[in-house]
């Protein structure tokens, strides 16, 4: 999954004739995107550790036979530290989250899942040793799974005030 | 310690700052370079505070409580129990905003109610609070010592220029943003 950030033209052919050019430049600068990014990322993280949507609503819960798995995964893996195992937070390792990055583009900017995510080791029940839950596959396709079952790859509107924030600060620093 | 020009209540936390006391000459024409200079205080708090560090440079009151940095939306943030830096969310201290500016004054601070609260909580020690408690962490504010010695070499060649200056269109482009109402006006 990506997220094309890019800021609404639609709005910007809103404002007064004269200042529309000078909102298209500043809304195109690669440096006021990238921290508008980087706060989008960080926030999506947080809210998914505290397992909450976008919408503030709790993530659905995980089935006891995935909290159990949960549990022995715990014993021959290293967790995040919001691990619990019965804690639906998208998080178990943390590989997933803190795989989000930004890459810049001719448009805007994308908010993206970068490379792959590794199984996990889980315990045996019956006997010692460790064996391997899930398989290698991209972030980016893990993502759109999770999306579909937990819905977190979306910035929550509360945060409009802080992005307005960015913006606001950066013409002031710029102009 | 308490700055004179700071004035906080559960709605409203602001400092005004009269720049041309400061400064030591008169800045009042050139409304760029006052806006200017009070974007820099508020971006000189910003990292104050991400050093551990509020009014007059002070240290905050560090570490963070066992059962805060225990808590689940402690580590989400992936906050350090020893690096008291006044975010969670990030939200307080990304409302701090310059309120408003006439001649060479400037109004700093947060509007917003519900970040306005945290931060007075924070610079109280949760006054009158019916069961939070905590130390005081007087983040917010800067003192006329900071903005000579921190914020105002960057602006010496300016401030010598004495020139006229109107932010008319900052001014403009400032209040179209503020205007906008959902995130998806915002960002498509």
């Amino acid at each position: 999954m990506k997220m094309d950030l890019k800021f609404n033209e639609k709005t910007i052919d809103k404002a007064q004739a004269d200042i529309q050019a000078k909102l298209k430049e500043i809304v195109k600068s690669p440096a006021l995107l990238s921290e508008v990014a980087d706060v989008a990322i960080k926030d999506i993280q947080f809210q998914a550790r505290r397992g909450v949507t976008a919408d503030g609503n709790k993530f659905k819960a995980l089935s006891s036979r995935w909290i159990k798995e949960r549990q022995k995964i715990a014993q021959a893996s290293a967790t995040h530290e919001t691990f619990k195992a019965n804690r639906s937070n998208i998080t178990i390792t943390g590989q997933l989250l803190d795989a989000m990055g930004k890459m810049l583009s001719k448009s805007g900017i994308y908010i993206l899942f970068k490379g792959m995510h590794q199984p996990y080791q889980a315990k045996r029940v019956r006997r010692d040793g460790v064996r391997t839950v899930g398989k290698r596959i991209s972030n980016d396709k893990l993502s759109g799974y999770v999306n579909e079952l937990r819905p977190f790859f979306k910035i929550r509107e509360s945060l409009l005030p802080r992005l307005k924030n960015i913006v606001i600060r950066y013409i002031r620093r710029k102009l | 310690m308490s700055e004179p020009g700071i004035k906080l209540s559960k709605s409203k936390v602001t400092q005004t700052i009269d720049l041309n006391k400061i400064v030591g000459s008169d800045i009042s024409n050139d409304e760029l370079l006052v806006s200017r200079i009070g974007q820099a205080i508020i971006d000189y708090i910003d990292n104050r505070v991400e050093d551990g560090k509020g009014l007059g440079e002070v240290k905050l009151k560090s570490p963070y409580s066992d059962s805060y940095s225990e808590s689940l939306d402690f580590k989400a943030a992936g906050k350090s129990k020893n690096q008291v830096n006044m975010r969670l969310s990030g939200d307080m201290m990304g409302s701090i905003d310059i309120l408003s500016t006439d001649g060479s004054k400037v109004v700093i601070g947060i509007d917003q109610p519900d970040q306005a609260i945290k931060a007075y909580g924070h610079q109280t020690g949760f006054e009158g609070h019916p069961f939070l408690k905590g130390p005081k962490r007087p983040f917010f504010g800067v003192t006329p010592e900071e903005i000579k010695k921190k914020i105002l070499p960057e602006f010496k060649e300016e401030i010598k220029a004495k020139r006229v200056t109107s932010a008319e269109e900052q001014t403009r482009l400032i209040n179209f943003i503020r205007g906008i109402k959902t995130l998806g006006d915002l960002l498509e």
